[in-house]
């Protein structure tokens, strides 16, 4: 009696803290718990970590910590940290989370750190709208993560309330196919790796359409943001201390040149 | 019936329209009339330019170019090398192709070619961008940020 009062409050408690960071509606009590790394999903539904995790990986094959094999997945952080360690920090060669040619996958509130190639991973690898469309990281903090996000060939991919901090770019979106938004992100000091010499915020590469809004950009060591094409948008971003502001893109807000 | 009789209607008031015109042409003054009589005017030679041509050539206006806005020569090598800076960036990946996404999620460094190649040009870039503003002359401040964006950026 008492150990079924007590997880009921624990898991309300859980639900106040999820609503209190926001993101997408999660009920933990039909959550499925991820204790241990790595980790595959292969259906669609709600998942939590239960605690902080650390992955690292003795045979140097699988370098990603959690897959995501199935569409209309919730990833709900649960205010933990996902951490890289061991072979998982070497430069181009760890992925906290990977999801490859799926839609509506949310990862959000908590912490992705230290992965040496992606802290995230939305991809499609065959240009269809369906594949990597509507995937969304929100409410996440990307600690010294060689890439924060790195999105490949999506629509409507959607990075909001984000904090990147160091690694050397903080979003790098190659080839989407139109609609990504990358909204009320903070960058701070993205610097060149001995891998990947850039430090930029937010790249936009070989794609149209991407929106660049009320982002913060501090710090960063070759510019705060690059958008190739010219249709790709940038709306009243700020920039602090950056040795480069806005390159590319279309700037429609005041302090966006 | 009335569909014949609005087609008469119309028929004359054509013709009244067409009598018009030996009339125009009475109220000018004779020697105007000979003048045109020996020389009609005749159509413009200048082709018209349609919609995607005009935009086309909007497209590959270039920028003014250097030499005309800065007084010292390093400063016009400088904007120089930032404005092929530029452009290669834009141009940045037509040669380099990004792996496909499962090569990237197998094996990450197959893509760090491509991310990493897109530095060299915002490097010069930078350096650049830092040479002209150390060479600039006075007063040069402002038309530079005009010419910085009007390479970088399509302002609205």
């Amino acid at each position: 009696m008492l150990k079924t009062a007590l997880l009921t409050i624990g898991l309300f408690a859980l639900n106040a803290i999820s609503s209190l960071y926001g993101g997408a509606a999660f009920n933990f009590a039909e959550a499925t718990k991820i204790t241990s790394l790595p980790f595959i999903i292969n259906a669609p539904g709600n998942y939590y970590l239960a605690k902080e995790l650390t992955y690292t990986n003795a045979n140097g094959a699988n370098a990603v910590a959690i897959v995501i094999n199935a569409s209309e997945v919730v990833l709900d952080l649960n205010g933990e940290t996902l951490k890289a360690d061991g072979i998982e920090k070497v430069s181009n060669v760890g992925i906290g989370i990977a999801v490859i040619n799926q839609e509506d996958v949310t990862i959000q509130n908590g912490d992705i750190d230290g992965f040496g190639a992606f802290g995230i991973l939305f991809a499609g690898s065959d240009g269809r709208r369906e594949h990597n469309f509507k995937n969304e990281a929100e409410n996440v903090r990307f600690n010294g993560d060689q890439v924060g996000v790195m999105t490949v060939s999506g629509s409507l991919v959607d990075v909001e309330n984000c904090f990147f901090e160091g690694g050397s770019v903080g979003i790098y979106d190659v080839a989407t196919l139109g609609g990504d938004r990358f909204q009320k992100d903070s960058f701070q000091s993205q610097a060149g790796v001995e891998a990947l010499n850039l430090g930029i915020g937010l790249i936009s590469l070989g794609g149209v359409g991407v929106l660049s809004e009320d982002n913060l950009f501090a710090d960063e060591q070759t510019a705060a943001a690059f958008l190739q094409d010219r249709d790709d948008r940038l709306r009243f971003n700020t920039e602090i201390n950056c040795a480069q502001k806005f390159i590319g893109g279309r700037s429609q807000g005041a302090a966006d040149d | 019936m009335i569909r014949l009789w609005v087609m008469l209607l119309s028929a004359g008031v054509l013709l009244a329209g067409c009598s018009k015109a030996p009339e125009a042409l009475a109220n000018l003054p004779p020697e105007k009339v000979e003048a045109l009589q020996r020389h009609p005017p005749e159509a413009s030679t200048t082709p018209f330019p349609n919609s995607r041509d005009q935009l086309t050539t909007i497209e590959a206006s270039p920028a003014p170019t250097a030499t005309a806005l800065f007084a010292h020569s390093e400063t016009v090598q400088a904007v120089q090398e930032y404005a092929t800076a530029v452009t290669e960036l834009h141009n940045y990946g037509q040669h380099t192709a990004l792996p496909d996404a499962k090569t990237i999620y197998q094996n990450p460094s197959s893509a760090a070619g491509y991310l990493n190649g897109v530095g060299v040009s915002l490097r010069k870039l930078k350096e650049a961008r830092e040479k002209v503003e150390v060479s600039l002359a006075p007063g040069e401040e402002a038309r530079w940020e005009a010419y910085r964006k009007s390479v970088e950026h399509l302002s609205e």
